[in-house]
């Protein structure tokens, strides 16, 4: 199944490849053929999240990212195209017509949380724009400078942990995991800091994991349950609008 | 947590009270004492809003307005020639402008950008029609304090994790009150306001984190930085408030960062001049 990604892997960067440096072509054989078993991820937090709109943190997407950051991988394809899928050390569950992949892997989400608000400022520095600018008269109250205090629906938890549950590689997924100091929004701004991951094997089967996270409408015939939502994301990039469809979401 | 070469730490401890208004509880208004900055955390099992320090003040003050000074003064810039889009990206991150439209090849000439310009690679932004690849930087702040000592005790050596067990933040947080008087010359109001201020003395645990494809000149502009801070945070500096001192680090030298702007002035001050960045392209337009 996975030859089905092949066209939205991303090439590597050219040094690495005369470096003998791996292609993802051979990476995603190498974590499809890896051993698998159910694993629960837990992460210890020691700062309030921001998780996404519907109040998720993507285990996929977070893999994904350190997948990307780790292999030296182009930001674009051949045909200059963005639209990259990374391969991960999780079971691939279903490819989609547009080859995308459905990795067996729960979001991550607390036990019991109280969600808090907090605000960033965006200021403009009227004092450097008077210094340095050549027109250095600038409204701040209106127009493209405006200042701006946005406010940011934070969550803390009560034991600081978030946790998810997937079938994958243990010793990989946590060799991953391992670059990631910071998961959700805003960690810029100190959000979600992450103290400590932990990968520990556990009872999950497919259908719990499944139930956890969203699900395309094409592939949740052989989901229970659930209900069908508006479209939305289903794998990394969750914010990637072109790759949104119908979804069902878990029980 | 494992420590790689992508993980720092800084302590900071104020040297004087320091003044940081909050945001987070919005019970401010003309006649209340201005609260402290806080943050939420769970406390001795209850939510509850702490003191603390916004990661994002700390990171205007000790990156990103201490390296833009540094760019611009030692580049020769002369004041007044500026584009206020290079100008609010250097000190505040840039905006969009209004009706913008990224152009097909934005990746490259971000990433072109970027390599020209080590303290924007770091920092991140925005130039008038796209959003550059995101910051490099990543820290959060802990008061080394009762309420933090759980998650300092993760990441921070034993000795500071000992000292947050020692004290609680709120015993830090005291008032201030300030007389704005008009002086015998008029019949003026006075002005009365007060404020909290957080006890000189208090420490506080800096993590910092970069991505693993950093390079060797953006990790020593994150050194540079701190060794060129003033060494302020907060408000009412004009009255010696929020002085900090670095107490320790492991941040990487700054000294690359500094040969590399020493070697290109010329090219660094005509792509800020121009707008282009040194990309051949006309990424911030206008005044």
């Amino acid at each position: 199944m996975w030859r089905k990604l092949k066209p939205r892997l991303p090439a590597i960067k050219r040094k690495c490849f005369k470096a003998g440096v791996e292609t993802f072509e051979a990476l995603s054989r190498r974590y499809y053929e890896m051993d698998k078993e159910p694993l629960i991820i837990k992460a210890l937090l020691g700062s309030p999240y921001l998780p996404t709109i519907g109040g998720e943190l993507h285990v996929d997407s977070i893999l994904s990212w350190a997948v990307a950051n780790i292999h030296p991988a182009e930001p674009l394809r051949k045909d200059r195209s963005a639209e990259l899928v990374f391969p991960l050390p999780i079971k691939l569950m279903w490819v989609s017509g547009m080859g995308l992949p459905l990795w067996c892997c729960g979001d991550m989400r607390p036990t019991e949380f109280f969600e808090s608000r907090e605000y960033w400022h965006k200021r403009f520095d009227v004092r450097s724009t008077n210094d340095w600018g050549a027109k250095p008269s600038t409204p701040t109250s209106r127009g493209r400078f405006k200042e701006y205090r946005v406010p940011m629906a934070t969550r803390i938890t009560n034991d600081s942990t978030v946790a998810a549950i997937c079938i994958g590689n243990q010793a990989e997924v946590a060799r991953l995991l391992a670059i990631v100091h910071q998961v959700g929004k805003k960690g810029t701004q100190g959000f979600g800091a992450v103290l400590e991951w932990s990968v520990e094997p556990c009872e999950a089967t497919e259908s719990m994991i499944m139930a956890t996270r969203n699900v395309p409408l094409d592939y949740a015939g052989d989901v229970e349950g659930g209900k069908v939502s508006a479209r939305a994301g289903w794998t990394p990039p969750y914010w990637y609008r072109p790759w949104h469809s119908k979804i069902v979401v878990g029980q | 947590m494992t420590k790689s070469n992508n993980v720092h730490s800084i302590v900071l401890r104020s040297v004087s009270p320091i003044a940081h208004a909050d945001t987070a509880s919005g019970v401010n208004n003309a006649s209340n004492t201005t609260l402290f900055m806080r943050t939420s955390a769970y406390v001795n099992g209850f939510p509850a809003l702490v003191p603390a320090i916004s990661e994002n003040a700390l990171r205007s003050v000790i990156w990103r307005k201490t390296l833009a000074d540094h760019l611009l003064t030692t580049i020769g810039a002369e004041p007044g020639t500026m584009r206020k889009s290079v100008v609010n990206l250097l000190y505040s991150g840039g905006n969009l402008a209004g009706g913008s439209k990224a152009p097909g090849n934005e990746h490259q000439l971000g990433r072109d950008l970027m390599r020209g310009y080590p303290s924007i690679d770091l920092l991140g932004g925005a130039v008038d029609c796209f959003v550059l690849p995101t910051s490099r930087l990543k820290f959060t702040c802990w008061p080394v304090a009762r309420e933090f000592a759980r998650s300092l005790s993760y990441v921070a050596p034993q000795k500071i994790v000992d000292e947050a067990e020692s004290r609680s933040i709120f015993d830090a947080i005291t008032e201030e009150t300030r007389t704005r008087g008009t002086g015998n010359e008029s019949d003026g109001n006075q002005m009365i306001y007060s404020y909290e201020v957080m006890a000189a003395g208090v420490g506080l645990f800096v993590r910092v984190t970069l991505d693993n494809n950093c390079c060797e000149l953006t990790r020593s502009a994150l050194g540079f930085a701190l060794n060129e801070w003033p060494g302020y945070i907060g408000g009412q500096g004009r009255q010696g408030r929020g002085l900090m001192a670095v107490e320790s680090h492991d941040l990487p030298s700054g000294d690359d960062y500094q040969q590399y702007i020493d070697d290109n002035k010329e090219p660094l001050l005509t792509g800020l001049l121009d707008g282009t960045f040194g990309t051949g392209r006309e990424l911030c337009g206008g005044n």
